[in-house]
C-alpha cells in the first residue's frame, strides 16, 4: 500500500544562537529566540501550569502555538519528539533528592515525562485528540514523521510534528552542547483550501546517501535534522531529503505543486 | 460496523493484527507459565522495597536476579537494559524467523518506557555526589536516552528498520501497539517488536510520593479503603504481523485525550470512554461482545473513580472488571504491554484474575468487580492504561473474529 503524499501547511522554529544566527532559509520560520536570553514563554498554557515545566516544555509549547494561524490547535493531533528528552528535568529531580531533605517538589515530577510538552498543549487547547511522545536519537525527527504518516491514514486530522532539544548538563554528556532548539510543522492529507508549503512522501531508507549538513552550533542537537527541510520548504526546492545518518539514512521526498 | 466517536470522526471496522509471539517478566513470574499459575493463585508479587527510602511503601520487584548484559552490549547497562533483554529472549526465536523471512529492514522496533535507564543516572548522579566525578562507565546516549534502549534491542535482535521509543508515561507501552498497527497498516514494515519496559527507580517511588498516590501498603485498586498505588517493573514484547492466523489478536485500539489536568483524570471518565469506544470501533465488536475488562485501577481515588464512570457507561455492570495492579504493581511505561500478556492469558487459559485488594468495593463505583478467580470462556478482553498528561490508550484482544 502506498500512501499519498502529505501536505505541509505550516512551520515554525525557535532558536537561540549565540552566534551565526541561524543562517539557512529556514530562517523565515523563526518565531522567536536568536538571541541566548530569548528563551520561551509558554504564554499558550496559562500561568499557573507553567509551574513547573522545563525550557523544553516551553519550547513545543512555542512552536505549537505559533502554528495556530494555520491549523486549529484544538484539534490537530500531536506528535512530539525529542531524543534527550525532560534531562534537565531529571537532573533537577536528582539534584533535590540529595539536597537538604531529599524531597521532590510535585510539580516538577509530574513535569518530568516525556510527554508533558504534549499534555500542556493539549488541556491548554482543550484538544482531545490523540498526542504522542517519541524518542528516537538522531531519527527523532523522520519517526515522528514516520507516526505521523500512520496517524494521517487513518484520519483526516492535522497532525503538528514538532521536535524540540535542551542540551543535557555537561555532567551527564560533556560531549553534546548545543542551543535550545525548536521546530513544527502541521501536516494534513489535503491543503484544506490553504496555501500548501509543499508535499512529502513517504519516510524511507536512502542508501548510501550522505549526511545533509546542519549548522556547526546544532550539529549534535537531534531536533536540528529538520533543518534541511524546512530549507527545501522555504526555497521551494524539490528533492530528496535526508533526515538521518548512517550508511541507509532515513529521509523524505518534498514536492511542490507544478513540480514532479 | 462504524461507530461516530466525535461529531466529526467515524472510527470503521479495520483487520485485526496477529500476535506472533509474545513474552513476559514483572514480580509475578519471568515467564508467561509463572506469570499464569500466580494469577490463577491469586498470588501477589507485592513485597518491600528494594530502596532505602524515608517512608513505606511496597513494589512489585522482579524476584529473580537480572542477568549482566552481554560483554560487546555492557555500554547499555541500566536495570531497565537488562529487563528488556530478559523479555526479549522469549520471543527471539520468532523475530529471527520474521527477519529471515522479510528481511530486517522489514521489521520495526517500537518500545513503550516512561523512565527508561534512569535508574543509571540515579547510580551515576550519588557516585559524583560521593566522590566529585562521574563513574568513568556512564554513558547517558547509551544508557540514560530513551534510545539506549531501542538501540540494544536492535543490535540484540540484528533488526534495522524504523525503531522509536514511545514514552507517553503510563500509556506508553499500550500505544506501542495502535503505533505498531498503523505502520503495518501503511506498508512500510512486514512486523512490529512492539511492547515495553520499565525498571524501578527512586526518582518515580520518590515522586509519586511527592504528589501523596503512593500507598504505604498492598494498592486495594477500587477498595473502599484505597489509598494510593505501588510501583511496579517489568517488560513484555510482541511480535505484530498483520493478519488473523494467530491464536490471539489484536483486535482493536483507541486513544484519546483527557486535556484535563497534568496528573488527575477528568473526573467523568469522558476521556478514557473515548479510547475504550474507538477501540470497540477498529474491532467492530459491540460492548456486550467483551467478556473481561483489564482495568488501569492503579489504586488511587481518582484515577479508579474516573475509570470506573468509564466503564459503566460502556459496560454497566454486565462485564467482569479487574485490575491486575495488586499483583504486579503499576509498571508505569510498561503497564499496557504486561497487562496485555495477562489478557492473551485469560483468553488462552480460560480464566479471570481477581482484583486483588478490591473488597470491600467502593459503593460508588457500579462495576461487576471480579472478587476472586473464576475459570470462564474468556473470548474477548479490553485492556486500559491512561497516564500523567491525560493521555488514555485502551486495547482489544481476542480469539480471531
Amino acid at each position: 500500500m502506498s500512501a499519498p503524499p502529505v501536505h505541509v501547511l505550516g512551520a515554525s522554529i525557535f532558536c537561540t544562537m549565540d552566534q551565526p544566527a541561524l543562517a539557512s532559509p529556514a530562517s523565515r520560520f523563526l518565531i522567536g529566540g536568536l538571541a541566548p536570553e530569548a528563551l520561551p514563554r509558554a504564554e499558550l498554557v496559562p500561568t499557573r501550569m507553567r509551574r513547573g515545566t522545563s525550557v523544553l516544555c516551553r519550547l513545543f509549547v512555542d512552536v505549537s502555538a505559533a502554528l495556530g494561524p494555520v491549523v486549529a490547535l484544538g484539534e490537530a493531533r500531536l506528535v512530539f519528539g525529542s531524543a534527550w528528552g525532560e534531562v534537565m528535568t531529571a537532573l533537577a529531580l536528582l539534584e533535590m533528592r540529595h539536597g537538604a531533605d531529599g524531597n521532590l517538589s510535585p510539580a516538577r515530577f509530574k513535569n518530568s515525562v516525556h510527554n508533558a510538552a504534549a499534555g500542556l498543549v493539549s488541556i491548554a487547547c482543550a484538544n482531545r485528540e490523540p498526542s504522542t511522545a517519541i524518542a528516537a536519537g538522531g531519527d527523532t525527527f523522520a519517526m515522528c514523521l514516520l507516526e505521523a504518516m500512520g496517524w494521517l491514514a487513518e484520519s483526516d486530522r492535522p497532525v503538528i510534528v514538532a521536535v524540540a532539544e535542551e542540551s543535557p548538563p555537561s555532567l551527564f554528556a560533556p560531549g553534546i552542547a548545543h542551543p535550545p532548539f525548536a521546530a513544527a510543522l502541521v501536516l494534513a492529507r489535503s491543503s484544506q483550501g490553504r496555501a500548501s508549503l509543499g508535499t512529502l512522501g513517504m519516510v524511507r531508507r536512502l542508501p548510501g546517501a550522505q549526511r545533509a549538513e546542519l549548522p556547526a552550533a546544532l550539529a549534535r542537537c537531534p531536533a536540528a535534522r529538520i533543518l534541511p527541510l524546512l530549507d527545501a520548504l522555504a526555497t521551494s526546492t524539490a528533492g530528496t531529503i535526508v533526515l538521518g545518518d548512517g550508511d541507509a539514512p532515513f529521509g523524505v521526498d518534498v514536492a511542490f505543486s507544478g513540480q514532479s | 460496523m462504524a461507530v461516530p466517536i466525535t461529531p466529526d470522526d467515524v472510527i470503521a471496522a479495520r483487520p485485526p493484527i496477529a500476535i506472533r509471539s509474545h513474552s513476559v517478566t514483572c514480580a509475578i513470574g519471568t515467564t508467561q507459565r509463572a506469570l499464569v499459575r500466580a494469577l490463577r493463585e491469586s498470588r501477589s508479587g507485592l513485597g518491600a522495597s528494594p530502596y532505602e527510602l524515608p517512608f513505606e511503601t511496597v513494589t512489585g520487584t522482579i524476584p529473580d536476579p537480572l542477568e549482566p548484559l552481554p560483554s560487546a552490549l555492557a555500554g547499555h547497562e541500566s536495570r531497565a537494559a537488562r529487563i528488556a533483554l530478559m523479555a526479549f529472549d522469549g520471543v527471539a526465536a520468532a523475530v529471527a524467523r520474521a527477519a529471515q523471512r522479510y528481511g530486517s529492514d522489514r521489521i520495526a522496533l517500537i518500545l513503550g518506557t516512561s523512565t527508561g535507564g534512569l535508574d543509571r543516572s540515579e547510580w551515576a548522579f550519588a557516585l559524583q555526589r560521593r566522590n566529585g566525578v562521574m563513574p568513568s562507565d556512564y554513558d547517558f546516549e547509551r544508557q540514560h536516552a530513551f534510545h539506549a534502549l531501542t538501540d540494544l534491542l536492535a543490535a540484540r535482535a540484528r533488526l534495522t528498520g524504523p525503531r522509536y521509543v514511545v514514552s507517553t508515561a503510563c500509556s506508553s507501552a499500550a500505544k506501542t501497539f495502535s503505533a505498531a498497527a498503523r505502520l503495518l497498516e501503511l506498508g512500510v514494515v512486514d512486523a512490529v517488536l512492539a511492547g515495553g519496559v520499565d525498571a524501578l527507580c527512586e526518582t518515580t517511588l520518590r515522586g509519586f510520593h511527592a504528589l501523596g498516590i503512593l500507598s504505604r501498603r498492598a494498592c486495594r485498586p477500587f477498595a473502599t479503603d484505597r489509598d494510593g498505588m505501588n510501583i511496579g517493573e517489568g517488560g513484555a514484547l510482541f511480535l505484530l504481523e498483520r493478519g488473523d492466523d494467530a491464536p490471539i489478536v489484536l483486535r482493536g485500539y483507541g486513544e484519546s485525550s483527557d486535556a484535563y489536568h497534568m496528573s488527575s483524570p477528568e473526573p467523568t471518565g469522558n476521556g478514557a470512554s473515548a479510547a475504550i469506544r474507538q477501540a470497540l470501533a477498529r474491532a467492530g465488536l459491540d460492548a456486550s461482545e467483551v467478556d473481561h475488562v483489564n482495568a488501569h485501577g492503579t489504586g488511587t481515588k481518582q484515577n479508579d473513580a474516573a475509570e470506573a464512570q468509564a466503564l459503566h457507561a460502556i459496560f454497566g455492570r454486565s462485564v467482569s472488571v479487574a485490575s491486575t495492579k495488586g499483583f504486579t504493581g503499576h509498571l508505569l511505561g510498561a503497564a499496557g504491554a504486561v497487562e496485555a500478556v495477562i489478557a492473551m492469558a485469560c483468553i488462552e487459559h480460560g480464566f479471570v484474575p481477581a482484583s486483588l485488594g478490591a473488597s470491600p468495593a467502593d459503593p460508588t463505583i457500579e462495576l461487576q468487580l471480579s472478587e476472586q478467580m473464576t475459570a470462564q470462556r474468556v473470548r474477548v478482553v479490553a485492556s486500559n492504561s491512561f497516564a500523567f498528561g491525560g493521555s488514555n490508550a485502551a486495547l482489544i484482544f481476542g480469539a480471531p473474529p
